[in-house]
């Protein structure tokens, strides 16, 4: 019997991968945000109200769907590209899928590219896509203890977004409790209350937005 | 579900160090993970089991070592271990600047081979 030594790490080849994407994006000066939460938390709402709160910047989108391409219709409605991964059953998409996305982009004007990640806040986290920022979003109506019981993703973000805070007043959301779970995961990151609803918040989320160009 | 591209990997790897080896058998291939990784050593098994056949690293058998959450307090200037994945001094209570110095850890340490 005999050991052999590898020391090699699991995920060397989606960071491979994940670092030509950062390289490319950097050589084409694109900011890129990669978008993280359950099915429903409003992923694409907030995309769609980023789209239109600015409307001066060239973006791109990049929506990935176990099937379908009901997103990337919505987001082309608004005038932005938009290209649509099916991941055909896989829960999170990886470094190599945004590669082959890249493949298919319109040109390389952009400023911004928004990706959405499959709906779950369990596997997305682990895996890099060589973004810039990872933003993890919730929804009040998920309930304010998910940041413990799903703290990988809360500890992997560089912003968390609450949205739907309309809904507030009809629920037992607790706010003070929700922002101490999260930071016993991530005690630095910013949080910011929206409702894509009602457009509240939406101002605060752009000006940390155009703040990431700076 | 994301352990199965995660299994695919360390196969690929592991067969990728055997070309340059000799050797008659593998026994076992042996992973380092920690658990601020979240992935799931039986997962990884199971799915390693049909993932292996007719690969080149087909029978072995996967060994986990897991590697605890180990955290350094700025404030009091400890390390500590802890099982929860909350960033909280166990000697302070400080929640501030917590540095990771073990748990993210998650790589092939090593294969186990008949010459």
């Amino acid at each position: 019997m005999k050991k052999v030594n590898v020391q090699k790490e699991i995920l060397s080849s989606n960071d491979y991968v994940a670092q030509q994407n950062k390289d490319f994006f950097n050589h084409i000066n694109a900011t890129v945000l990669n978008i993280m939460a359950s099915p429903g938390a409003g992923k694409t709402s907030v995309i769609l109200q980023t789209i239109k709160n600015l409307p001066d910047l060239n973006l791109l989108v990049i929506e990935g769907d176990i099937a379908g391409d009901i997103d990337a219709r919505k987001v082309e409605e608004l005038g932005v590209p938009a290209i649509q991964i099916n991941t055909g059953g896989g829960c999170h998409l990886n470094a190599s899928m945004i590669q082959a996305a890249i493949e298919r982009f319109p040109n390389n004007n952009i400023d911004m590219v928004l990706i959405e990640n499959v709906g779950n806040l369990i596997c997305p986290a682990q895996l890099n896509l060589g973004e810039d920022f990872k933003v993890v979003i919730l929804s009040v109506p998920e309930g304010h203890d998910k940041p413990l019981k799903y703290p990988i993703i809360f500890q992997s973000a560089n912003l968390v977004l609450l949205n739907k805070i309309d809904l507030l007043p009809l629920s037992d959301f607790d706010m003070a409790e929700f922002t101490g779970y999260v930071r016993r995961v991530n005690p630095d990151v910013e949080i910011i209350g929206l409702s894509c609803k009602t457009g509240e918040g939406i101002e605060e989320w752009i000006e940390c937005l155009k703040g990431s160009f700076e | 579900m994301h352990e199965y591209s995660i299994t695919e990997s360390i196969i690929n790897i592991a067969c990728e160090e055997l070309k340059n080896i000799n050797y008659t058998k593998i026994n076992s291939i042996n992973i380092v993970i920690g658990k601020l990784n979240g992935f799931s050593p039986e997962c990884i098994k199971f799915y390693f089991e049909f993932l292996s056949k007719d690969t080149e690293v087909e029978n072995a058998e996967l060994k986990f070592t897991l590697k605890n959450i180990k955290l350094f307090c700025p404030e009091c200037k400890k390390e500590f271990e802890t099982d929860e994945i909350l960033f909280i001094c166990h000697f302070c209570n400080n929640t501030k600047n917590l540095s990771i110095l073990s748990g993210k850890e998650f790589y092939i340490d090593d294969m186990e081979v008949q010459e």
